[in-house]
């Protein structure tokens, strides 16, 4: 074996131990098919109390999310047998409930708090080094900008339903491809 | 990078084990892993991994953890700062070494 074929062949076997291990780690299709199924049930909640429903529903629903999400993540990584510690994704999922209700509590649209949201999403895709969840964060940011400016009749509604779906979607996607 | 050095002068003897590598590799990804996923990914033997875990530990490159699972022992391997940064530099150099092979070959060089 050449030198070149000797360093070539260290380095993919470095980068297949990092892919696998990355894929074995990141679950990350239960927090977008968990969240995005919230979302979807969220949408009625927003033709309760003028709007706000929705908010109570998110604040039950929200810290729910995210505890389920974390035990997801430590019963893989005690299965697998390799996880992350989760201090940052924790810290990320506070920002966003943080950033989602003061959103919420300074706009009557809920464009505002998905914005925080699609925020957070880029963080945890960043983290997970994911460009699936990258695309429907980015998405989800635009949209909400886009919802937050125009404000068009409903839009909140619709955003609402936007992002469950594309969350829920993706999450499927994701999972399938999943071999933890 | 910058220093002058050829490449090869900054690969760390430590490091540069390929199982040690890979052993870093892994911790590149997760905050830890456990004996027997380090050992399933890697393909080595309980004594093999052992052996080179010992060695990264005596360098610092990472911590050992032993716990229980009720009566179930399981060790966890975490990489430290110096593990992290260490794996970083490694393929670096690695990167520079593999580029300046290809220059050379681009070039006809066959030394």
């Amino acid at each position: 074996m050449s030198a070149h074929e000797e360093l070539a062949a260290t380095l993919q076997q470095v980068e297949e131990a990092r892919q696998r291990t990355r894929a074995a780690v990141h679950p990350v299709w239960f927090p977008m098919l968990l969240f995005g199924v919230i979302g979807l049930l969220s949408t009625p909640f927003h033709f309760v109390a003028d709007g706000a429903g929705v908010a109570l529903f998110w604040v039950v629903a929200g810290p729910l999310g995210g505890a389920a999400t974390a035990r997801h993540y430590r019963n893989r990584a005690l299965s697998v047998g390799a996880g992350m510690r989760g201090g940052t994704y924790m810290a990320i999922g506070a920002a966003v409930f943080v950033g989602a209700w003061v959103g919420g509590a300074l706009s009557e649209s809920a464009a505002v708090p998905l914005l925080a949201v699609a925020a957070g999403y880029l963080g945890f895709a960043w983290l997970d080094k994911s460009w699936p969840v990258a695309a429907v964060a980015a998405a989800l940011a635009l949209g909400s900008a886009a919802v937050a400016l125009a404000d068009p009749a409903h839009g909140d509604v619709v955003l609402t339903l936007g992002f469950g779906a594309a969350f829920t979607v993706t999450g499927l996607l994701l999972r399938r491809g999943d071999r933890g | 990078m910058g220093d002058g050095a050829h490449p090869s002068q900054r690969l760390d003897d430590v490091v540069h084990q390929r199982v040690r590598l890979g052993i870093l590799a892994v911790l590149s990804e997760a905050d830890q892993a456990d004996f027997g996923y380090l050992k399933e990914t890697l393909g080595l033997t309980d004594g093999n991994l052992s052996r080179h875990l010992q060695v990264l530990d005596d360098a610092g490159f990472v911590r050992i953890e032993k716990t229980f699972e009720g009566r179930r022992p399981r060790t966890w391997v975490s990489s430290t700062k110096a593990g992290r940064a260490a794996f970083a530099s490694e393929l670096a150099a690695l990167r520079s070494l593999m580029a300046s092979v290809e220059r050379r070959g681009a070039a006809g060089d066959p030394g």
